[in-house]
């Protein structure tokens, strides 16, 4: 076995330093394809949500850069020199610092004394085979390809959405221009033969667009108020729906008896319309058409909702004869719209049913034809009445707004003053502060001035006399003299002397001193 | 290329049989052991600090005998002289007239062991300044040679402190090593009591020849020397010692807290040395970063001075040791940012 010399283990370590920059720079490129992939997907994905150009692009565009730099910053921290490669593969095989040593005595011009024994012993222990390389494919892969995954298999918003969340389909707009003319031909016809025709002012065009829901309506509203001979023409046994027809009206206190009556005189227009010709015919045969549908379909909901349409186009059949004012206009359009919605509704019915008559496809002034029809049949009477009952709505609608501009105006006026209200008269002016008397002090008492009545020189209140008050203790003057008590103390005249004993003491007194011994 | 006359091979198997030969009779210190011969091989001196009765004069004795060396004993007192130590000149009579002559004291011999060092005067303790650094005495303005190699084992005692001259900073810092001698365990304790009230005894049988063992030993010490180290290993060291000195630059670090003064550049130098030793005991020529983790706190310990801090806060000089290179140990694993030299000295210290 041929000793190792410092050229081969330069060379082992220049083939691990290959095969190092080699996954380095794999595992990048892989990471860089994946992110780009990603940043495409979600630039596609984010404009199927229509979000503006600076999100759509700005977003997959910036995690881009950051995967990329990160991806640069990775591979150059990770790009190895040889000394570094030397010390990576000391540490992963446990040379314990052979061949870091030997890497930096190879460059040594003068070999120690022990280099060769270093060599012979990494010639053992040293194999870069076993040393490990940056994987090209690990987790960080796997979360790429997780991502791109997810954002493939999102669901688009191209895609159908389930049955459960359909919403209603808009009612359809397509107008056949054919029916439409010969409708207005009829409702011409109409209003030329009957002579209770509807008032020129405009309200046929009201009433036009009453066309199949009132005729609905009037159609289900006999057999309420005439006891449905229509309905035995027509084949309208239908009590429940004349029922709920009834409930909506009744709703209408102010109206309700009006309705009533103006339905049953409608139905009383219909009944001459319907003996005079066979004009409405048609429209009563698609009215008939729809009613069966309604009752063929069981559709609770749009039975309910075609019978609140058309109790409204009645309610507006009965109220708004030619005139149309301002609340007539807000009726008017809501009306329009009942009747819209009603001959949707009816619509709906002639879809349900499956029949489909020329007159049911009219909406707004192909509407109108039919509902012209109905109106030329109310009377002056009716008219007057409406024309009473708008003018006292007028009146009441102005006194209310009246009020509330009052009201505007008076929450429009300068807030009072605080402390007053809104009624000054409350408090009463401020009453003037009394002058103080006395010196110049911003809160005088009138003890301050007051005279006192005691005497007390230099004390209390008042100013200070000279006068030494007397009550005060006096110094009385006395001459010195000398004391009469002796400085010596006699014992003997402090002690008492029996009285049978005087007359010795006396005579012991009186002696005098040198006898005393 | 210089020969080399012991091989590495050799070493181990030497250090083996010695390390072998004074279990028989220390029982247990396996790592003071390993730590007294490691510090021999790399030419320095120990200091031995731990409670009496834990066999340190019979470590140095036993020591002296598995190599074949000289051995002399120094108890230290107070009133020893310096001259008891280095020798006097003795007036003697020969040949018919008066004379001078030197009579070498006990620190003429191979391994010395001085007792209780810190019982000596200060002045008696810096007579063995002079020997333990440069191996030579003067005496009278006459310098005399030590043999080779010369090995000097202090021991001290950390209790009974009363009466006692604590060894200098100077003067610790000569010993290469500081060895602290623990009790034995419970299993070591029942083999000394056993063994060494027994009749028979255990006796030192010398390792390597008697009239061979310097000339074998001189040129171990040169092996070691011989040992290679990479500039990782050259950096790692010095990061260990700058982290033990306090900020002089205002800064603050650890060390400022816990330490008045730091390691001084022997330190770096007695770890080197040491890790040489316990590589070429490894099976290694070059030096590596666990060789350099056993010998950093024998290293180190008696080179720092502790602050009032630390002291007040009673935490030994090991302790602070451990938490001042705890950081840089975690640097170890980055290869050096430089390039190494190009030209290399083969002997490092």
């Amino acid at each position: 076995m041929a000793e190792p010399t410092a050229v081969s283990i330069q060379s082992t370590i220049g083939q691990f330093v290959k095969r190092y920059r080699a996954a380095v720079l794999a595992r990048s490129l892989v990471l860089a394809v994946l992110s780009s992939v990603l940043a495409a997907l979600l630039i596609w994905r984010l404009r199927l949500f229509n979000f503006p150009p600076a999100i759509t692009i700005g977003l997959p565009l910036s995690l881009w850069l950051v995967i990329v730099s990160a991806l640069a910053a990775w591979a150059y921290r990770h790009w190895l020199s040889q000394r570094m490669a030397a010390a990576r593969l000391d540490k992963a095989l446990g040379l314990q610092q052979r061949l870091v040593t030997a890497e930096e005595f190879a460059q040594s011009e003068k070999a120690p004394a022990l280099y060769s024994m270093l060599m012979e012993d990494l010639a053992r222990q040293c194999t870069t085979e076993n040393a490990r390389v940056p994987k090209k494919i690990d987790h960080s892969t796997g979360v790429l390809l997780a991502a791109i995954l997810l954002l493939l298999l999102w669901p688009s918003l191209n895609q159908v959405l389930p049955p459960s969340v359909r919403l209603p389909e808009p009612p359809k707009k397509e107008k056949p221009p054919d029916a439409s003319s010969q409708e207005q031909k009829q409702n011409e016809q109409q209003s030329a033969d009957s002579p209770q025709s509807q008032p020129s002012s405009g309200g046929q065009s009201n009433n036009n667009q009453q066309s199949q829901p009132s005729g609905g309506n009037a159609s289900a509203k006999q057999p309420s108020s005439q006891g449905s001979p229509q309905s035995s023409s027509t084949g309208q046994p239908n009590p429940k729906p004349s029922g709920a027809q009834q409930s909506p009206q009744s709703a209408n206190a102010s109206s309700g008896g009006q309705q009533k009556s103006d339905s049953g005189q409608s139905g009383q227009q219909q009944k001459a319309q319907a003996g005079g010709g066979n004009q409405s015919s048609p429209q009563q045969q698609a009215q008939s058409n729809a009613n069966n549908a309604q009752q063929a379909s069981g559709n609770s909901s749009a039975q309910q909702a075609s019978q609140r349409n058309q109790a409204s186009g009645s309610e507006e059949q009965s109220q708004k004869s030619g005139t149309n004012t301002s609340s007539a206009a807000q009726q008017g359009k809501q009306g329009q719209q009942g009747s819209q919605t009603g001959s949707s509704g009816s619509n709906y019915q002639s879809k349900a049913g499956g029949q489909s008559g020329p007159g049911q496809k009219q909406e707004g002034g192909g509407s109108s034809t039919g509902t012209g029809s109905q109106g030329v049949g109310q009377s002056s009477l009716n008219g007057e009445a409406l024309k009473a009952e708008i003018q006292g709505l007028l009146k009441e609608v102005s006194g209310e707004l009246k009020d509330l501009q009052q009201q505007i105006n008076a929450s429009d006026q300068a807030h009072p003053q605080a402390g007053t209200q809104t009624d000054p008269n409350v408090y009463g002016s401020a009453e003037p502060l009394d002058k103080t008397q006395g010196s110049q002090v911003a809160i005088q008492l009138k003890t301050d001035s007051a005279p006192t009545q005691k005497q007390r020189p230099a004390g209390g209140t008042g100013s200070a006399s000279s006068n030494v008050a007397s009550d005060g203790p006096q110094v009385t003057p006395e001459e010195a003299k000398l004391s009469n008590t002796p400085r010596e103390e006699t014992p003997a005249s402090q002690q008492h002397v029996p009285a049978e004993y005087r007359g010795i003491f006396d005579q012991m007194r009186k002696q005098p001193q040198g006898t005393k011994q | 290329m210089t020969q080399v006359m012991v091989t590495p091979e050799e070493f181990r198997k030497t250090f083996d049989a010695l390390r072998k030969e004074l279990s028989r009779v220390i029982i247990g210190q396996t790592e003071v052991v390993d730590y007294l011969l490691a510090a021999f091989f790399a030419g320095g001196h120990v200091l031995l600090e731990g409670v009496p009765g834990l066999g340190k004069t019979l470590l140095a004795k036993s020591f002296a005998q598995s190599l074949g060396l000289g051995f002399k004993r120094i108890q230290c007192t107070p009133d020893l002289m310096p001259a008891d130590i280095l020798g006097t000149n003795l007036v003697v009579d020969r040949e018919g007239r008066k004379m001078f002559e030197f009579a070498k004291g006990p620190v003429f011999t191979n391994i010395l062991l001085a007792d209780e060092i810190n019982r000596a005067t200060p002045k008696t303790q810096s007579a063995l300044l002079e020997a333990m650094a440069e191996h030579q005495v003067t005496v009278s303005g006459t310098t005399f040679r030590l043999d080779e190699p010369f090995f000097v084992i202090a021991t001290q005692n950390p209790i009974e402190m009363e009466g006692t001259f604590p060894l200098p900073e100077a003067q610790l810092d000569r010993f290469l090593f500081k060895i602290f001698v623990g009790y034995p365990s419970s299993g070591e304790l029942s083999r000394i009591i056993r063994e060494t009230t027994a009749s028979e005894r255990a006796h030192i049988r010398p390792v390597l020849p008697e009239a061979a063992a310097q000339e074998w030993i001189v040129k171990a010490r040169h092996l070691v020397r011989e040992v290679l180290v990479s500039s990782a290993i050259e950096e790692h060291i010095v990061r260990l010692v700058t982290a033990t000195r306090p900020a002089e630059d205002g800064g603050d670090n650890p060390a400022k807290r816990l330490l008045r003064y730091g390691a001084s550049p022997r330190g770096a130098q007695a770890i080197l040395m040491g890790a040489k030793v316990l590589a070429l005991v490894s099976g290694r020529v070059n030096v590596s970063f666990e060789d350099i983790e056993r010998v950093v706190s024998p290293a180190l310990n008696h080179r720092v001075v502790l602050s009032f801090e630390a002291e007040a806060e009673k935490k030994t000089a090991n302790e602070i040791l451990e938490e001042l290179l705890s950081p840089v140990r975690a640097l170890q694993q980055e290869p050096p940012v430089s390039p190494p030299p190009k030209s290399r000295v083969s002997s490092a210290a």
